[in-house]
């Protein structure tokens, strides 16, 4: 009995904090993306601060998508609200220049959060899941891209706004490709540990209890929808999060940052990764990046069919991503192997 | 039925899907830390009953409480939460977790971990403990998921057809089990199989489209004429 105890004790222990080959991923992964700039020009480091914030934004899909099981096809949606949030409230307001960063990243977040929480109300406590999730959500990012192109007063229509000042706190700018580099860094980093640390827990074990049933979960005391719902609301807030800081690099904001090609795109970035790895996320996000600078240098329109084959691939025939689908294949392989002896 | 105060009571409980009456006017009490069963054949409303008074499904009419409590229209989730644990017919468990992990998350957060212990050897998975419930067999699974209800440190447990699938052995292991805890836990067990009945030896209330048609001793169930036509299939 004391060895089961101590068994169980070590087991408990294991399971929050465990020491999971994708925690180390993680940290070697911002280890090496710390020293980057070290060995880069200063365009090149644009680049990998774009792809960090990308990143932020396919583990804030992950963070939904990959512990809940339910696909969002309308994340663009909030990273478009948190970029339009901030483009909006530093350039029409007037706002004073010391602080008008902080209150665009407020009002980027806050208007996600407001929206996740109305859309995610509706449709998760009316029980919507699954494919039907999808497909509502996939409309929402066109309701929203619609939006921002027809209130051209406010969100510029087509051509987008222009003038977003770089992301300064207390007096500091972060206008210099490095501060803006270990900006999205630190800002990356904070959010992919806090995530690990959370989801091995005994949240993350009662998300994936939701997903693989429900009404089990249900009838276990576990509020399900209020459960799906904040984890839907924390998920669009870190998708805002990622868009407002996202054009405060770019200098302007345009439509197609929230359209239904970027919720696509981030659905693969997070595919590619393999989905509820959260660390994959971002390492997807990197490989679709750089095989994109790849493609296109080759032949410009050679990327959109690449990517438009994969994602049908996806579909057809690994939605669980290509690095769980060889996985599979190597277990039942390692199985049929061990039958045969 | 006894003399103590019922900590489950069901009044002209019904349930219409469309047209078809699943369950009608079935008014019971069930008493503190009691076994009970109800039987019936195929399509008798016994799931249908079980699922109206673990929440999930509402009821068309009546009233169900639990102590003084009413709790016909609350949440599924509400009414765990009270302290009335349900396994379901098909064993379901949480298939991607470990045997651990689905203890963790049936039991309340914070449960001493010696209690987890001692349920976890009595439906014998202290072996299995770091095992993807997936990979189990099914009498395992089946165990596995009356564990996880046991961990919620329940007042009232319900069973529908704790032994589908089992081996005789297994059976007779959950009969002898379900006896245990008489006197811990109130329980409300749905069952096929006779034989097993027979060796719960609890109250029986027997179901017949969707009407309570006799309830009493075992013994007293097995010796009716009506509920043997009824089993038989001359009614």
């Amino acid at each position: 009995m004391t060895q089961l105890s101590s068994l169980l004790a070590a087991n408990k222990t294991a399971s929050g904090l465990r020491f999971r080959p994708a925690t180390l991923i993680a940290i070697l992964l911002i280890l090496i993306m710390s020293v980057v700039p070290l060995f880069s020009n200063a365009y090149d480091l644009t680049n990998y601060r774009d792809v960090l914030l990308f990143g932020l934004f396919a583990l804030s899909l992950d963070i939904f998508w990959g512990r809940t099981g339910i696909l969002s096809f309308g994340h663009a949606t909030f990273f478009g609200l948190g970029a339009y949030g901030m483009a909006v409230s530093s350039i029409h307001f007037g706002i004073d220049p010391s602080y008008v960063s902080i209150v665009g990243l407020l009002v980027g977040i806050g208007l996600a959060a407001v929206v996740a929480a109305l859309v995610g109300y509706f449709i998760l406590y009316g029980g919507v899941r699954g494919d039907h999730f999808t497909i509502v959500t996939l409309a929402l990012t066109i309701v929203a891209n619609h939006i921002a192109i027809g209130w051209s007063k406010v969100t510029g229509g087509d051509s987008g706004l222009i003038g977003i000042p770089p992301f300064s706190i207390f007096g500091f700018s972060f206008y210099d490709p490095m501060a803006s580099y270990y900006l999205a860094l630190i800002v990356l980093a904070i959010c992919l540990f806090s995530a690990i640390w959370i989801l091995n827990g005994r949240l993350g074990l009662i998300l994936s209890a939701i997903r693989d049933d429900e009404v089990k979960a249900k009838t276990l005391g576990y509020d399900t929808k209020l459960i799906l719902l904040i984890t839907f609301v924390v998920s669009a807030m870190l998708a805002s999060l990622a868009g407002a800081l996202y054009v405060t690099n770019t200098g302007f904001v345009a439509p197609d940052m929230i359209a239904l090609l970027l919720s696509t795109e981030v659905i693969i970035w997070v595919a590619v990764g393999g989905s509820g790895t959260l660390v994959g996320a971002v390492i997807g996000t990197a490989i679709v990046w750089w095989l994109q600078q790849k493609i296109s240098s080759i032949s410009v329109t050679a990327w959109p069919i690449a990517i438009g084959s994969f994602f049908i691939m996806l579909v057809l025939f690994f939605p669980r991503g290509p690095g769980a689908f060889v996985l599979e294949k190597v277990k039942a392989f390692q199985k049929s192997r061990e039958g045969n002896k | 039925m006894t003399s103590n105060i019922p900590i489950l009571t069901l009044n002209n409980v019904s349930r219409t899907f469309g047209t078809f009456k699943a369950v009608t006017d079935v008014s019971e009490t069930f008493g503190p830390d009691e076994l009970n069963c109800i039987i019936g054949p195929n399509g008798a409303g016994k799931s249908t009953l079980l699922n109206m008074i673990c929440g999930t499904l509402p009821v068309s009419s009546g009233s169900i409480s639990f102590g003084e409590t009413a709790i016909h229209g609350l949440s599924g989730d509400k009414i765990a939460r009270l302290g009335i644990a349900r396994k379901f017919q098909v064993p379901s468990v949480f298939e991607s977790l470990t045997v651990f992990e689905n203890f963790q998350v049936s039991a309340p957060a914070n449960s001493d971990l010696a209690i987890l212990e001692e349920i976890l050897s009595t439906v014998n998975l202290v072996e299995d403990l770091d095992v993807t419930a997936s990979d189990l067999p099914h009498g395992k699974k089946q165990w596995l998921e009356i564990g996880m209800a046991l961990t919620m440190q329940p007042k009232v447990l319900l069973l529908d057809e704790p032994t589908a699938g089992l081996s005789a052995d297994e059976t007779s292991a959950t009969a002898k089990f379900l006896r245990g805890l008489v006197g811990k836990v109130t329980v409300v067990v749905i069952e096929h199989d006779m034989a097993f009945v027979r060796e719960l030896g609890a109250r029986t209330i027997v179901l017949h489209h969707g009407e309570v048609i006799a309830s009493g001793p075992f013994s007293e169930i097995e010796n009716n004429e009506f509920v043997r036509d009824v089993y038989l299939g001359r009614r």
